[in-house]
């Protein structure tokens, strides 16, 4: 399914509540969710007005925790927010490949 | 290292010579940060040296620069998750170093947020941090 930045914006802020991280540069707008028990998830917003190609929409699903089919179920929305929590208490967190 | 310019060799064999900028930071030791990159469709890269004023690498970043397929440029590395992006592989490498600076902020910014933010901030310092 193609997916544009803007359409993932509105569902991550929208149905998954994400809000956006205060960072210090005007380059980028960050979106984070933090939830009790895991590391605060931020994901780069994508400069791009075009939908979102294979690549980086992969790069997009590993900041959010979940692969590319995940995060396509999350913006067609069969992944809702309890079930997308319920992911990020399991889903392994990259610590650099450490 | 000659003047300016680094050779440059991936591990796809490819050569050639990129401007690069060259740091000297002491007087046996010498940083080098990657500035422009061509065009070519996907390569690995090593980002060394400083970032900006205040952040430093503390050693090599595995970079992969690649094609988005609508004739743009990614940059992203594996360890941390950041990406930049580009209309050239230049664009989508200062994208990704402007990224990966508002990414360290922000992990510093929610270090004391929970006891797993503060493990995350320990172990992304093991990449980068502030430099003196």
């Amino acid at each position: 399914v193609p997916i544009k930045p803007s359409e993932l914006q509105r569902q991550l802020t929208h149905k998954f509540k994400f809000v956006p991280a205060k960072n210090r540069s005007s380059d980028h707008q960050w979106l984070e969710l933090q939830l009790p028990g895991i590391v605060t998830i931020r994901t780069k917003l994508s400069h791009s007005k075009a939908e979102l190609r294979a690549r980086l929409l992969g790069i997009i699903a590993r900041e959010l925790r979940v692969n590319s089919a995940y995060l396509n179920e999350m913006v067609v929305c069969t992944k809702g927010q309890d079930e997308y929590y319920e992911h990020l208490k399991t889903a392994p967190v990259s610590y650099g490949g450490m | 290292v000659n003047g300016a310019s680094v050779r440059y060799h991936d591990a796809f064999g490819l050569r050639d010579t990129y401007p690069m900028s060259v740091e000297q930071s002491g007087e046996s030791s010498v940083s080098v940060g990657l500035d422009a990159v061509p065009d070519i469709h996907s390569a690995p890269l090593i980002l060394l040296g400083r970032l900006d004023d205040s952040l430093a690498l503390k050693g090599p970043l595995a970079l992969f620069l690649e094609e988005d397929g609508d004739g743009g440029f990614i940059v992203s590395d594996l360890p941390l998750g950041v990406y930049g992006e580009g209309p050239n592989a230049t664009s989508a490498l200062k994208d990704y170093k402007s990224a990966l600076a508002d990414f360290f902020y922000l992990v510093v910014d929610k270090r004391n947020a929970s006891p797993e933010d503060a493990e995350y901030f320990r172990l992304v310092t093991r990449y980068l941090d502030f430099s003196r």
